[in-house]
């Protein structure tokens, strides 16, 4: 008797010791969000992202690991605007998950704040399938980043609403330091205003906006749809005459078209730029990924600016 | 006269005195006026200085206070942490953020229109696989049609000459849609001269475990590649040696025998399907279906084979009808690296003589470098068949034929558009061990887009044994050949065409 009573007692013990030890699961489909929600949420989250970082996201094939996390996890915490549509619908249409499913209670959608930029005037697939919902790489921007942890924040004190007391300092500090991180940008880039740019994949406009410099074209004709020889040859003629002497490639694109556009062109610099968290070894967090993104254009920027002056 | 004048010279001093009173005025006057100028500028001057230190009073104000938001803004680039402190001091709040990060905060008030509008087009159906968001009919499923037009030229020698053409083999119509939180329901319907539903099922979407349900007519989960619709596959054709034992044989015949396969195993029935609660992905499946393959009466089976007294090819009650056991195991390797392991056993009439039953093995190793993934990848799959089958042979009794069949191939991204893909396969007959086909060849594949692909396909085919075979069994002649085949392909997508993991 006193056995079997010690044995329940022992199981209600352990039972209640590991609810309370449970930590909650989280995916992200990039990166970037798992860096903001260990951030905002800390030890009571364990994160995992499906994206690791160099990838492209419209080429990142869906994995059947990407259905083991997701069939696990308590929450999934996507970048939205459709810009995991390579791997997250196909994967949520393989799993049996109702509560993450798109629009669903614990499917956190970070675009909620963000106003899309180069939204198509027509949704028509002979303008690229890619981003019928306006740029949707919302992250390279940390004023949009600011307004991502906001939807985490809100989204998750809603669904753990005992944790929302603990989280809010965290998510005041963390968008504190993305706050500061654009005030000391802001300052870095300056001298730098008009600079004007070439990308290869569309999207770009949430960046040169907040640092005052000028998107000039695309490589990609438009958003997936690779570069023909007739927008290769537009392109150089574009470049020609606005005067753009700075091609910034994202490290998921080759730089095979970006080359020879530049040695047609003549006096054109070509740098790379990381496009996620993880993208480049130096980019392990949000913070560090923003201030080698912004600072590696201003500085070409700058060489380029202080050699026209000469 | 001398009065006159006097009174001219009156008049006159009138006169002078007159003016002298006008200019006597006029130059007081001056003065005066002077005076009276002189006080308006004063009062206009004071109004003015009045005026000054007004706007220099609200200037000053401005500026302190641009001066004390830009003393904060210039706080917030030390550490976080004294941030954090100079917060609770409340010097600084996250209203003071968002405002000065105005375009985004303006931004909050035109999304949040957008997100009602989102929120509408989910209610209405339209989820994020759509390409039509403005499609309006309330609860409409998602379509998609996939259109496949081959051109085929082959050196085979015969009585029929139809096989060089040109043929838009399929127009594949995709119909799929949530039907109610607790299932998903897909069809697929398919043709070119008739129209067909080669799979129409749903399928559970919130059990608990892990566990799916689905039911209906599918393509079963059995081998590698039998749930690959034809159009995603890496060649045009399946593998022979597929098509062989998951495949239902038609014949023609007239003169010679026209042998061709519906490659594909469409099982009617049910598979419960369950993702095992370990780190890596590995789904078991039990499959049971109503019959397997061609063992139906229309078949090349029954007509040429021949069946045991009371043998029923449907209806067979729940002892004989076919039955799966799966397992599909994924290994990542690293993140550019990956292995499939699958392996398959089905059980055709497990209680009657004429049981069958299949195994099978198969092996996907996986390159995906995470950097390059756009330009660069490679699959390499093999998989290997073993059949065990019981029928008659015409006038002779049951027996028992083991048949072996292997198929490889690699497919290898040569950049964004291309990719190049090579193809080899050797089998015995299912049908007769003696009589075995081989099979070599290579696609080049180049897709301009997302939504299209052209590909041209070259192989070799050896299937003459298998031919010969059916024509032992219904007496016509017997000859040797082998061919080449040439094939163009091009395949176009239309609307929504959402893959789950296969």
């Amino acid at each position: 008797m006193k056995l079997r009573f010690l044995l329940i007692m022992g199981i209600m013990i352990f039972s209640v010791n590991t609810s309370y030890a449970q930590k909650i699961k989280v995916v992200t489909s990039t990166p970037d969000l798992k860096d903001m929600v260990e951030n905002i949420c800390g030890e009571d989250v364990e994160v995992e992202t499906l994206m690791k970082g160099p990838e492209n996201h419209h080429a990142v094939p869906l994995k059947p690991s990407f259905l083991v996390k997701l069939s696990r996890c308590d929450v999934l915490v996507v970048n939205g605007l459709e810009y995991e549509h390579a791997f997250i619908p196909g994967a949520l249409l393989s799993i049996n998950k109702p509560n993450i499913q798109k629009g669903a209670s614990h499917y956190i959608d970070c675009s909620k704040y963000i106003k899309p930029c180069e939204v198509p005037s027509q949704l028509d697939l002979a303008l690229g399938d890619l981003h019928p919902l306006g740029g949707s790489h919302i992250h390279i921007d940390p004023g949009n980043g600011i307004l991502m942890c906001r939807v985490i924040y809100e989204q998750m004190s809603s669904i753990y609403s005992d944790y929302a007391e603990k989280w809010k300092p965290q998510y005041e500090n963390y968008v504190m330091q993305i706050y500061a991180k654009i005030q000391e940008l802001r300052e870095y880039v300056k001298g730098t205003e008009g600079l004007k740019l070439i990308f290869y994949h569309p999207g770009w406009s949430y960046l040169t906006d907040r640092f005052g410099w000028i998107k000039t074209s695309y490589v990609e004709q438009r958003a997936g749809i690779p570069p023909t020889p007739s927008h290769i040859d537009n392109l150089i003629k574009i470049i020609k005459g606005e005067g753009c002497r700075l091609m910034t490639i994202e490290v998921c694109y080759s730089l095979d078209i970006p080359k020879y556009v530049a040695e047609r062109v003549g006096n054109v610099k070509i740098i790379r730029i990381p496009h996620h968290v993880n993208a480049e070894p130096e980019c392990d967090t949000y913070l560090k990924f923003i201030d080698v993104l912004v600072k590696r254009i201003a500085d070409a920027g700058r060489d380029i600016m202080k050699n026209e002056r000469r | 006269m001398e009065s006159e004048n006097l009174g001219k010279g009156v008049f006159n001093m009138n006169s002078w005195f007159k003016i002298y009173l006008v200019i006597s005025f006029i130059l007081f006057s001056i003065p005066l006026y002077a005076q009276e100028k002189e006080d308006q500028q004063q009062k206009i001057i004071k109004e003015l200085q009045i005026q000054i230190e007004e706007i220099r009073k609200i200037y000053e104000t401005r500026i302190a206070e641009l001066e004390a938001r830009m003393v904060k803004l210039d706080s917030l680039i030390t550490p976080a942490d004294s941030l954090a402190e100079k917060k609770e001091a409340g010097e600084i709040g996250l209203e003071d953020i968002f405002k000065d990060l105005a375009p985004a905060e303006e931004a909050t008030l035109k999304s949040a229109q957008e997100i009602e509008m989102q929120n509408i087009l989910v209610d209405v159906g339209q989820y994020e696989e759509s390409k039509f968001p403005w499609f309006p009919a309330l609860g409409n499923p998602f379509l998609g049609l996939m259109i496949e037009v081959p051109a085929r030229f082959t050196t085979q020698k015969g009585v029929y000459e139809s096989v060089n053409q040109i043929e838009m083999r399929e127009a594949e119509l995709n119909i799929y849609s949530n039907i109610d939180p607790f299932i998903r329901a897909f069809a697929l319907i398919s043709g070119a001269a008739e129209t067909s539903i080669e799979e129409a099922y749903f399928l559970t979407a919130s059990l608990p475990y892990d566990l799916q349900i689905r039911g209906g007519k599918f393509f079963a989960n059995l081998g590698r590649l039998n749930t690959v619709h034809t159009h995603d596959l890496p060649f045009v054709d399946q593998p022979l040696t597929m098509q062989n034992f998951l495949g239902e044989l038609c014949i023609e015949e007239d003169k010679e025998v026209l042998l061709d396969f519906e490659p594909q195993y469409k099982g009617s029935g049910a598979e419960i399907l369950w993702l095992a609660p370990t780190s890596i992905y590995w789904k078991l499946l039990v499959g049971i279906y109503n019959q397997f393959t061609d063992r139906n009466p229309e078949s090349f089976y029954a007509q040429y084979l021949g069946a045991p007294e009371g043998f029923r090819f449907r209806n067979r009650g729940i002892k004989n009808f076919g039955y799966t056991l799966g397992s599909q195991l994924f290994f990542e390797l690293g993140d550019d690296h990956s292995l499939r392991i699958d392996t398959y056993g089905n059980l055709d009439a497990p209680n009657h003589d004429l049981k069958r039953s299949i195994e099978i093995f198969g092996l996907t190793y996986r390159w995906f470098p995470l950097e390059y993934g756009m330009y660069k990848g490679m699959e390499w799959t093999t998989e290997l068949y073993a059949n065990q089958e019981r029928f008659l042979k015409a006038g002779t009794n049951v027996e028992t034929q083991n048949t072996w069949g292997i198929y490889s191939y690699i497919d290898y991204k040569l950049g964004r558009r291309f990719s190049l893909s090579a193809l080899s396969g050797w089998s015995q007959f299912r049908f007769d061990r003696d009589a075995e086909a081989f099979q070599f060849g290579s696609a080049l594949s180049y897709k301009p887009s997302e939504r299209q692909r052209i590909r041209a396909q070259i192989d070799y085919i050896d299937k003459q044994d298998w031919k010969n075979s059916v024509s032992r069994a219904i007496g016509l002649p017997t000859k040797d050949s082998d061919f080449w085949q040439f094939v163009l392909q091009w395949t176009v997508v239309m609307g929504s065409h959402t893959h789950t993991y296969k």
